[in-house]
């Protein structure tokens, strides 16, 4: 049967990707949705200690969690807009010069592959209307 | 991937519990010189598997170029499976109850699903429905585990979230091509490592704390399955179900004692020691079938004896339906937990309960004593009887198992939760409930505040 281990296996597995998420993406949006996952996997944890050991203290804890992760995301949104409003960027590497003191800054080394735009085919242009068109198919129409 | 194993166990489980333990029996045996490899062997699939997804996520995590995406997710599915498979060995077999095994599977593998998608998918936009599939499977966890309000709450609070974080993807993060913030990592391969080892080192944890080498609390939430194998025994081996009860106490197998007059245990239902005990009952009435087979003129005392057994498992959690020729009429565990004392004086009023619940409950307690009364004398009677007829004795059977299950379902039914949970909060709580309010107000004062533009240099 389906037991406490295997919610608790699956919330340690949230945690994690959640954790890596939250370490190695750069988008401020991302990383505060990798935040969510890891609260997610804590709140599974409380749900099923409070299921198995029969008792409703777990969900006590999960409520107040998700109460704490709303005020949160009000703020962190808002901080996010803010960040946003200063830098025109989302990433946070932009924001590196707040390291800590002897901590070496990060540099892409890496250039970014923009991918090459394909030729775009010459749209078909419609006339305005009450004017006599002047492209090549209006030229056929007279040889007509 | 599972069905194979799984119904040879399924056959194997009803005959034999012990069987569905392998590992526990063979780690209680001390073998210290073949630990170390036994370690290795328990252990090895959950290393095999941080590295893969540690693998897997330096492959799949964005970066400009050298991204291995088919290779990354064919790591990442193959540590997701050998994760599966060691944890279905170690824990138990998931076959045994199909419906709820399989909406587990299906529940758990979109939550994590969603989740490594969130973490490396380029487009923050696709990432936010990502989240949103993975609080899904979350959702659907939390109604497994009998909670109901959490999640209603989490759908409500968390789809709020996401359509507020998708306004602010379209808003702010709509970049055409690539860029710095969606297509690099800092660090994927440490990163992973660090998420991944986390994962693993936990995973770990709990294995060594499922063995179940003594701890009390490990065996508190094992739902009473190592100890139950113990009490079987102990019920057995002994007609007085008095000493087992002192035993039972003193033991520590039961954490959570006989007559708790504190609030915490005022709060559940069922005691583990009474769930184990009415299981016990349960899983004796199954097998009755096998001791109304054959000759029932012969061997009475034995076959009187079982459902005696029964009897006494009974009363002990809802108490003697009157007094028996034993002596005094007997209150159950479940009443004098619940329920507040005739003869208590004011000085000495025990804590107890009288909200809708346990009402319910105390008035299933009074079907199941008279059941288990008339059960047992109508069994007793027919044995002693010229020709004792099997089918009523069945009939009677049958009807004590249903009421049982009722009771036991009191303990468990997850719309019941709800009303329990506003109980717990809003008695005990109170004041936290107040902060969190205060906080939210504060957060959403604070939120307008900070991301309010400043004009102060027009003025």
């Amino acid at each position: 049967m389906i037991g406490l281990w295997h919610f608790l296996a699956v919330s340690a597995v949230l945690f994690g990707l959640g954790l890596t998420g939250f370490l190695t993406r750069r988008n401020l949006i991302t990383m505060f949705l990798c935040a969510e996952l890891m609260l997610q996997g804590v709140a599974l944890n409380f749900a099923a200690f409070s299921r198995f050991h029969a008792q409703m203290y777990g969900q006590v804890f999960v409520v107040f969690a998700v109460a704490v992760a709303a005020a949160e995301a009000a703020l962190a949104l808002a901080l996010a807009l803010v960040l946003y409003r200063q830098a025109r960027s989302m990433d946070v590497s932009v924001w590196q010069s707040l390291r800590e003191a002897g901590v070496p800054a990060t540099v892409d080394l890496e250039p970014l592959q923009i991918p090459e735009v394909a030729q775009e085919e010459e749209e078909v242009h419609l006339p305005p209307a009450g004017l006599r068109p002047l492209d090549s198919c209006t030229e056929e129409h007279a040889g007509v | 991937m599972l069905a194979g194993p799984g119904k040879g166990a399924a056959i194997g489980q009803r005959n034999d519990i012990s069987s569905a333990f392998p590992c526990e029996k063979m780690h209680e045996a001390p073998m210290p010189e073949s630990s170390l490899v036994m370690m290795v062997n328990s252990i090895g699939p959950v290393v095999l598997a941080v590295l893969l997804a540690v693998l897997g996520s330096s492959w799949l995590l964005p970066r400009p170029r050298g991204r291995f995406v088919s290779g990354g997710v064919t790591a990442w599915i193959a540590a997701a499976v050998i994760l599966a498979v060691w944890s279905y060995h170690r824990w138990g077999r998931p076959t045994l109850e199909l419906v709820g095994s399989v909406l587990f599977l299906l529940f758990a593998s979109a939550a994590l699903g969603g989740g490594a998608t969130l973490v490396v998918q380029r487009n923050p936009a696709r990432g936010a429905i990502a989240f949103a599939f993975a609080i899904l499977g979350v959702c659907g966890l939390f109604l497994l585990l009998a909670a109901p309000f959490l999640m209603a709450v989490t759908i409500i609070v968390y789809a709020g979230a996401i359509i507020v974080t998708f306004l602010f993807v379209l808003m702010l993060s709509q970049t055409a091509g690539p860029s710095d913030e969606n297509d690099r990592s800092r660090e994927p391969l440490l990163g992973g490592l660090a998420g991944f080892a986390f994962a693993g080192l936990v995973l770990w944890l709990l294995h060594i704390s499922s063995l179940g080498n003594g701890s009390t609390l490990v065996r508190a939430v094992e739902w009473g399955e190592v100890g139950r194998q113990n009490q079987t025994e102990r019920v057995e081996g002994r007609a007085d179900v008095d000493e087992d009860r002192e035993e039972n106490r003193s033991g520590g197998t039961t954490p959570s004692g006989i007559t708790p007059q504190t609030q915490k245990e005022l709060l559940t239902v069922l005691t583990n020691a009474e769930r184990q005990k009415l299981r016990e009952a349960l899983r004796r009435l199954d097998h009755a079938e096998e001791i109304l087979a054959g000759d029932l003129r012969q061997e009475r005392e034995k076959r009187i004896g079982y459902f005696e057994t029964v009897k006494d498992l009974v009363i002990q959690v809802v108490g003697a339906a009157r007094e028996d020729e034993m002596g005094a009429a007997r209150e159950g565990t479940l009443s004098e937990r619940l329920v507040l004392p005739v003869h208590a004086t004011e000085a000495s009023v025990p804590l107890y309960r009288s909200d809708p619940q346990v009402r319910a409950v105390m008035a299933q307690v009074q079907r199941v004593r008279a059941t288990n009364w008339r059960t047992f004398k109508h069994i007793e009677s027919q044995f002693l009887s010229e020709r004792p007829e099997k089918a009523s004795m069945e009939r009677e059977v049958q009807l004590l198992r249903q009421e049982l299950l009722v009771l036991l379902g009191y303990g468990e039914t997850p719309a019941r939760t709800v009303s329990n949970l506003g109980y717990v909060v809003y008695s005990e709580y109170l004041l936290a409930v107040e902060v969190v309010g205060v906080l939210l107000l504060i957060a959403t004062v604070g939120a307008v505040t900070v991301a309010q533009r400043h004009t102060g240099e027009r003025e």
